[in-house]
């Protein structure tokens, strides 16, 4: 029942939205946020509630209803701890992308609208246990981006809006050959926790897998199918950049984790040394092109196909820890990224450019947001204390327990990416918000307002909380990355 | 013993400084280009601007925003492009005249008739 209200949730506000007026619709869209947020902590805590009473079940407050019995597709949902942690994630960036949406003119209604339809879509997918409600909710979280940039963006955005869409759509189609693959192959079912019992023969993992792997790759921006994100990140409204990098890319990393590697893990171990290479490649390429963009947006798009990398890194190393340290940064990059977004739109909105050059100094007369600027940059860096570090770490732990000359070279390069990442975040910031003042237009700007504070606040406390204490994210998301690795082990090919 | 080291390096750095006499200049001169090696911080800023923006910036990082720009977005575009040129080229068949769809028809129908009577004879 939870889940179904986690779902009617945003539903019921996008309904009050669709018959409000611009003035209400932004106190309506607060509140359906605000609620949507408390309603994720309920439903962690009587998660956690559930657990210590000793029920061991992999997924919790499970439900299942025919929705199209012909084809054997049911309503099926429940949740496990990866799927409480991007509930959290998606409720506290939606929240925040609201707060920094306070003073949309265009069309208000219509934006909140859209931007609560994205995020049921995204709870729908995080709590799908049916391949075909996934994928329906796949679909649902896809298509009001492209009105979201093609409608409230700037610069190229009917391009952006386009190539988003179409690369997404792309990826979607190839999810949906996966998907049909294994239906046939499995006596006809789409229901996850029947595909995880039933051994789909290795010659039909081996064809599906990248089809699935690749189609959900495309979200978490795969090499060389990233291309999307630098354009379609930058020419985003601030609360839709924020939702893309902060939620839209996690739908990819959750769906390659979920149902790629989960269900077919004989063809996850035989594939595994290419998820590797490719998702260095990402780390590598990724970090290097960032440090030559001079736009702040380009500069936190591509830093994203760089931290995005790592998530891959940590599903295509496959071992326990590695795939913990994968949920763990995608959990820390939404925050981090979406912080990031946040700030780069708080500071576009006063200066009115994203060109690092032309800023500086800012420090002086925006203290507040300078400063969450640079929590963003020093959690992206990965500075102990802050979400990234931990992440990161976990991965690289992970990434040195898989045995083999290969990997470790691959995990070594992943560390070595640190030290660029460290070079291209440090002169964005410095030169953007520390030095003297190159504009002297600059000198009458104001710091953040309560929104943007509150905004901002919301998703410092996540990177916070992950930092100095990780072992509550550890302990929740922990089990279901071991039985995703159990399944490895089940099926093992590689010892 | 790098403790100690350290230790005795910052005592007599202390010493030297407070001196009052022209002995520490004189010690200096006689090191001569040491002294200067390390009054620059042993050129360590130098040596990081040179890798970053020399090696690094113009070596790798230029390169792979080049390549991604143009090669792998280029890619991206030509595959748009691609299926924009096919629409527009496969975009005459819709032409609305009954007379083609109808020859479009017959075509289709004597086609399947020939595999047919080649399955058949085969």
């Amino acid at each position: 029942m939870m889940l179904t209200i986690l779902i009617l949730l945003p539903l019921l506000t996008a309904l009050i939205l669709a018959m409000s007026n611009a003035k209400a619709s932004r106190t309506v869209a607060l509140a359906g946020s605000g609620i949507q947020l408390l309603f994720s902590l309920l439903l962690l805590q009587n998660y956690l509630t559930e657990r210590a009473a000793g029920n061991t079940a992999l997924f919790l407050f499970e439900s299942s209803s025919a929705w199209f019995p012909a084809l054997n597709i049911n309503f099926h949902i429940g949740v496990d701890g990866i799927s409480i942690a991007m509930i959290l994630l998606t409720a506290s960036v939606v929240f925040a992308g609201v707060l920094v949406s306070w003073k949309i003119e265009k069309m208000t209604k219509e934006f909140f609208l859209l931007l609560i339809i994205l995020s049921a879509g995204a709870y729908g997918f995080f709590i799908s246990l049916d391949l075909f409600l996934l994928f329906f909710f796949l679909e649902v979280a896809v298509i009001p981006k492209y009105l979201l940039i093609g409608i409230w963006g700037s610069g190229k955005k009917e391009y952006s809006a386009n190539k988003l869409a179409l690369m997404l759509m792309g990826g979607s189609a190839l999810v949906l050959v996966g998907m049909i693959g294994m239906y046939y192959n499995s006596g006809n079912s789409f229901d996850l926790v029947h595909l995880s019992t039933f051994h789909i023969p290795f010659y039909i993992q081996k064809i599906f897998f990248p089809f699935l792997f690749i189609g959900f790759g495309v979200f978490t921006a795969i090499f060389p199918f990233h291309t999307w994100v630098p354009d379609g990140h930058s020419s985003a409204p601030t609360a839709a950049s924020m939702f893309l990098a902060g939620i839209s890319m996690k739908l990819g990393g959750y769906g390659c984790l979920r149902v790629a590697t989960y269900l077919m893990p004989e063809a996850a171990q035989y594939y595994s040394g290419y998820i590797v290479l490719v998702a260095a490649i990402a780390i590598i390429y990724g970090a290097f092109a960032t440090m030559m963009q001079t736009d702040l947006k380009y500069i936190n798009a591509y830093s994203s196909v760089s931290h995005c990398g790592f998530v891959l890194l940590g599903i295509g190393m496959l071992t326990k820890t590695a795939i913990t340290g994968a949920v763990l940064q995608m959990v820390s990059h939404g925050l981090m990224t979406a912080l990031f977004f946040a700030a780069i739109g708080m500071l576009y909105e006063r200066t009115h450019t994203r060109a690092v050059k032309e800023l500086g100094g800012l420090m002086k007369m925006m203290p507040f947001i300078s400063t969450v600027f640079f929590i963003a940059g020093l959690c992206s860096l990965g500075l102990p204390g802050f979400s990234g570090f931990v992440a990161e770490m976990t991965i690289f732990v992970g990434s040195w327990q898989r045995s083999g000359m290969f990997y470790h070279i691959a995990t070594i390069l992943a560390c070595m990416s640190i030290v660029v990442t460290a070079v291209y975040i440090l002169r964005a910031t410095g030169q953007s918000v520390m030095g003297p003042v190159n504009n002297p237009k600059f000198l009458t700007l104001t710091d953040a307002h309560w929104n943007e504070k509150l905004a901002a606040g919301v998703l410092i406390v996540g990177i916070v909380a992950i930092g100095v204490m990780p072992f509550w994210l550890n302990d929740l998301v922990s089990p279901g990355a071991e039985a995703i690795y159990n399944q490895l082990s089940r099926f093992a090919l590689l010892k | 013993m790098p403790v100690a080291l350290s230790l005795g390096g910052i005592v007599i750095a202390f010493v030297f400084y407070k001196s009052t006499t022209a002995y520490p200049d004189r010690i200096a001169n006689r090191l001569g280009s040491f002294t200067h090696t390390v009054k620059n911080k042993f050129y360590i800023d130098e040596i990081y601007l040179f890798v970053t923006k020399k090696i690094v910036f113009n070596l790798v990082g230029r390169p792979a925003a080049w390549i991604d720009r143009n090669i792998v977005d280029g890619m991206m575009n030509t595959f748009g492009a691609a299926a924009q040129v096919f629409s527009f080229s496969i975009s005459g068949i819709q032409s609305g005249r009954v007379q083609n769809y109808a020859a479009y028809f017959l075509t289709g129908i004597i086609g399947l008739a020939l595999l047919f009577i080649y399955v058949w004879i085969h």
